[in-house]
């Protein structure tokens, strides 16, 4: 497993900004195998990058940001390329359920690009977000983002969504 | 192993006048025969034992760009019945834990912490919903060699060199360490002394990156465990909140 360093450093360190779990067999570069049969092994590429948008290299120093959660702004999402919130996102979320085991998903961390594209995919939600329930999907709103939850490859994405009503 | 490949060139230039005694060097044996049957015979024992539990503590080395490993941990709990049911509970230090359900009819995915679950229709047997969940979604199951050992003889045939190591006491328990190589791995293994030879530790390093990150877990067993048939079926809370399941193929194009 590899993971890019900015990402972890972004994650303080351990927090990889997605929901990744350990089942999941994403993540960048090289992977360390925890099978000695090779069939387990097999699949390990498949679903690398997942969502392929990742700032790597802007957020060297990033552990300094812990605790951020302030500045952002839900709404502020449909700015696009503000990097700096990238990071904030994932810093805050101490929830986030991350995979810190077989891979990480260097993947989570973009964020900033695309909030407001739908189609794009997060995995960290921004603060404040209400989860609302329309038919059989639940959707996490967060301003007048619509996101819809799902696993991928083990662990959680949100995909933006039109408002669903 | 590494010897025999250096010795290859010789061979080539020495030709005919390769004499006995250099093809007597490289005639030691890599594969100790009796380090293979014991895993045979943990392999057999393994498929012999039909309920389980297991706890497991392991880590893992993740390797950032720069080279540096990092070791990560967690814990496992583990509930088999065969052929068709599997419970397993993984704890990291972080909120990414999760639940695994299955029952011979589906399969469920659950994250405790947001409280999200998703169920598929899964495949009849362990054997089975290992390979296909992994393939479709990606999820990989824990300590995976646990039902795959004894398994398949093409799993010894992978193995290019093996050895006993020494008797080793581990958290109480007595055990005989073993250590074998294959495509890509070395791998060392501790199986329990006596008539139930069970798996007590495996560490398995990767050997084709360059940084050979490892990851090792210890198990401690519940070969007495009987775990009542609902463990295994996943009945969701009042808020938790069915989420999709994205199969591997259609994830390409939200890229």
């Amino acid at each position: 497993m590899r993971i890019a360093s900015a990402v972890l450093v972004t994650a303080n360190f351990g927090l990889i900004p997605s929901d990744a779990w350990a089942g999941n067999r994403g993540g960048g570069g090289g992977h360390t195998k925890t099978s000695v049969h090779k069939d387990v092994n097999a699949n390990r590429n498949k679903n690398v990058n997942v969502n392929s948008n990742v700032n790597r290299n802007q957020n060297v120093n990033v552990n300094s940001n812990r605790n951020v959660n302030k500045n952002v702004n839900v709404n502020s999402n449909r700015n696009v390329n503000r990097n700096v919130n990238v990071n904030s996102h994932h810093d805050i979320d101490i929830d986030v359920d991350v995979d810190r085991r077989y891979h990480p998903v260097a993947t989570g961390v973009a964020v900033g690009m695309t909030a407001a594209a739908i189609g794009s995919v997060i995995y960290t939600l921004p603060p404040s977000c209400t989860i609302v329930r329309v038919g059989a999907v639940s959707y996490q709103q967060c301003g007048s983002v619509w996101y819809e939850p799902r696993y991928v490859a083990g662990s959680v994405q949100y995909v933006v969504v039109g408002p669903p009503r | 192993m590494r010897a025999m490949q250096r010795l290859i060139p010789v061979f080539a230039f020495a030709g005919l006048l390769l004499t006995p005694a250099v093809a007597k060097e490289t005639a030691t044996p890599a594969i100790d025969p009796a380090a293979i049957q014991v895993l045979e015979r943990m392999g057999a024992y393994l498929r012999s034992i039909n309920t389980f539990g297991v706890r497991a503590s392991d880590t893992i080395d993740e390797v950032l760009d720069t080279g540096q490993k990092i070791q990560m941990s967690s814990d496992i709990q583990l509930l088999v019945k065969r052929p068709n049911f599997l419970r397993a509970n993984i704890e990291t230090d972080r909120a990414a834990s999760r639940q695994l359900f299955y029952n011979g009819k589906t399969f469920t995915l659950f994250s405790p912490g947001k409280k999200f679950y998703a169920t598929v229709p899964a495949k009849p047997t362990i054997g089975e919903v290992l390979t296909n969940i992994e393939a479709k979604y990606g999820i990989a199951f824990p300590l995976a060699d646990l039902y795959r050992w004894g398994n398949d003889p093409d799993d010894i045939a992978a193995i290019k060199a093996a050895r006993f190591i020494g008797a080793s006491k581990i958290d109480g328990q007595l055990t005989n360490h073993y250590a074998f190589r294959q495509e890509g791995i070395d791998w060392q293994i501790w199986i329990a002394q006596g008539d139930a030879p069970l798996p007590i530790k495996y560490v398995i390093t990767t050997t084709d990156e360059p940084e050979q990150p490892q990851y090792t877990v210890n198990l401690k067993w519940d070969t007495a465990s009987k775990p009542d048939d609902a463990t295994f079926t996943f009945v969701p809370a009042e808020d938790d909140i069915a989420i999709a399941i994205v199969p591997l193929d259609e994830v390409k194009s939200t890229k």
